[in-house]
């Protein structure tokens, strides 16, 4: 019996488990130490981001190639509805420019310029691919980008922070992931609350009972005023000494193409 | 070898170009087809590299945690349909 334990003993400690048992361990120092980590996405980024690239060669080769087959009417209508919805987006960004040209006149009247520089890149890479819910896009340190930066899409929303950088590259953090917590600003009057990922570009807070607050009101970041969302939801319970307000990104997060990142903000 | 090989390639394919709960699934049967499937581990490493950061809760070490579960899985599987 004794004999048939060593054996077995044996049997699992074989060159290659032990082998497998170095790898893990060595895995494991790699990975969470810092300075290795750091070196190791390096080198694996240098081959990543041409594999990513060629992946979206492929679809959009693909995708042209299938276009010479589809019906010409369709693609005329196709056409023309795109056009009425760019004209109507022109329209948009012209009203948002006098907006915005107001708000610099009326900060410069009194006093308060902000202004902040902004680094505009690429997604290579969905957060819906990544069990980490991060985005990788195609602008790093060579871009000025650091670890910490805050992430912005379509000029005012707020989605996320830089984690990490390589030269041509960063990962991005939602503040929406599950989990991830934040300062926040909700409402007209401005009442603190820490914003709780739900994931997918959802939010959950909490805000003292008797705070003004309603559906659609907007949340904000306690810096730059950059829009984490607005309300969708309030749920009030007699039990409880708070109101629980549920928020979401007004974008779809699955839809964003391209990011800006504020890699030095002055206000 | 070849079914291994290719099945790697696979593999990694679709962890540049599919969303993780494909790939987790997908490594789970290579762990099956091909146990014991001892390049799960450093794949689980890739993940983690191409996708997490140190700063994840447990130092972002899903990727290859997920793996040494999925190795384990195959070998018990393979044992108890054997």
């Amino acid at each position: 019996m004794l004999y048939h334990q060593g054996n077995h003993r044996e049997g699992f400690w074989n060159t290659k488990n032990i082998a497998l048992a170095l790898f893990v361990g060595a895995s494991v120092f790699a990975l969470l130490y810092a300075p290795t980590r750091s070196k190791l996405t390096n080198g694996v980024y240098v081959v990543a981001t041409g594999v990513w690239g060629l992946g979206d060669a492929t679809v959009n080769t693909w995708n042209s190639f299938v276009t010479n087959f589809r019906d010409k009417e369709r693609l005329i209508s196709e056409n023309e509805t795109l056009v009425a919805e760019l004209d109507r987006v022109q329209a948009q960004v012209l009203d948002r420019n006098l907006l915005a040209e107001k708000v610099t006149k009326l900060e410069e009247a009194l006093g308060r310029v902000r202004s902040d520089n902004r680094v505009v890149a690429e997604v290579i890479v969905d957060h819906r691919q990544s069990p980490y819910d991060t985005l990788v896009v195609d602008a790093g340190e060579n871009e000025g980008i650091v670890v910490g930066n805050e992430v912005v899409y379509s000029g005012s929303g707020i989605i996320g922070e830089v984690i990490e950088t390589t030269s041509g590259s960063s990962k991005i953090k939602l503040f929406s992931s599950p989990g991830s917590e934040r300062a926040v600003l909700v409402g007209a009057h401005y009442i603190p609350a820490n914003a709780l990922g739900r994931g997918m570009g959802n939010f959950e807070a909490k805000v003292p009972e008797g705070s003004i607050v309603a559906l659609g009101d907007t949340v904000v970041s306690t810096k730059g005023n950059l829009i984490f969302g607005v309300i969708s939801l309030i749920e009030e319970k007699p039990a409880e000494p708070f109101k629980r307000i549920f928020f979401r990104a007004p974008f779809n997060t699955t839809e964003i193409r391209s990011v800006e990142i504020i890699i030095d903000k002055r206000s | 070898m070849r079914k291994r090989i290719i099945f790697n390639l696979v593999l990694v394919a679709a962890i540049f170009y599919t969303p993780w709960w494909v790939v987790a699934p997908l490594a789970l049967f290579g762990a099956f087809l091909c146990a014991p499937y001892y390049e799960v581990v450093a794949f689980g490493v890739l993940v983690d590299i191409l996708y997490g950061a140190s700063s994840f809760p447990f130092g972002g070490v899903y990727g290859l945690a997920l793996a040494i579960a999925i190795f384990f899985a195959g070998l018990y599987i393979k044992k108890i349909v054997r």
